[in-house]
């Protein structure tokens, strides 16, 4: 399974106060605000820390769990700048981070599994917008690389938000994640 | 105790900022979501999280967040909170 977590880095400068009062205890463990007040970068470090919780959120719901909120269930640990791991009860999930000047970007799976990222720019969309056109490069790659008639694929989530791939009106058993947020869309997709 | 019609046009006031579904957010009523119908991004909950520990002065440990997924739940939740003051 795969589940993925994208942060446009100017959006969330625009939307999101980090240091704002009481915020930084509301989301972290206290093992990871030592890692952020350790760092260069907390800015970066927060943002980072949080994708991978996202991420890894994004698996522990598609493998069965319930939704919650509660982000200090959730506790990050860095192996390096990009490797990471994610606790969620009894759950650990390996995610590997990008971090570029435009955005902040982490996957989650429950193995070292392969998986396909394709990540896009986009402007002057509002959010159902951009969730549509991120559904449709989907499954127009998939349609693609599989051989299928793009207009028998769809995909939709469950009630939990999880997105589920159908062709022909039945289910696929293909993990996928989808993220999007200020001028970026991603998929992740994984392979079997 | 506020009454609910009262409590929920807060709560809506509270929400404004971080929403991304207009539409939902016209139509709010007790079984809305924060995140799959408002559009909310899940670092802005916190944010809204924050704003009504603000507003009415009282504190969201983990284990009520964990329940505040939609507008019934954080409701009871700000209720059980205001009471117990």
């Amino acid at each position: 399974m795969v589940g993925n977590d994208i942060i446009d880095i100017n959006e969330t400068r625009r939307s999101s106060n980090w240091e704002r009062s009481r915020f930084i205890q509301k989301i972290f463990t206290i093992k990871e605000q030592s890692i952020i007040s350790a760092s260069n970068d907390p800015f970066t470090t927060v943002w980072h820390l949080w994708s991978m919780k996202e991420s890894a959120y994004k698996v522990f719901i598609q493998a069965g769990g319930n939704r919650f909120f509660n982000p200090t269930k959730i506790e990050c640990r860095l192996d390096s700048s990009k490797n990471g791991q994610v606790q969620i009860d009894t759950t650990t999930l390996r995610t590997l981070t990008s971090i570029n000047s435009n955005y902040i970007f982490s996957t989650a799976t429950t193995h070292n599994t392969d998986i396909d990222t394709y990540i896009f720019q986009i402007t002057g969309m509002n959010s159902k917008q951009q969730s549509n056109f991120i559904h449709q490069q989907l499954l127009n790659d998939f349609a693609k690389n599989n051989s299928l008639n793009c207009a028998e694929l769809l995909i939709q989530k469950t009630k939990k938000g999880v997105p589920i791939i159908y062709y022909k009106n039945k289910p696929l058993k293909k993990s996928v994640s989808i993220t999007h947020h200020g001028k970026f869309a991603a998929y992740s997709i994984l392979n079997d | 105790m506020s009454d609910k019609k009262q409590m929920i046009s807060e709560l809506k006031l509270i929400v404004k900022p971080y929403i991304q579904d207009e539409i939902a957010f016209k139509n709010l009523n007790e079984e809305t979501d924060f995140i799959n119908d408002l559009k909310i991004n899940s670092a802005n909950l916190v944010d809204v999280i924050l704003d009504i520990e603000d507003k009415y002065d009282i504190e969201l440990d983990n284990e009520s967040m964990d329940k505040m997924l939609n507008v019934k739940a954080a409701l009871e939740v700000i209720n059980t909170k205001i009471s117990k003051k």
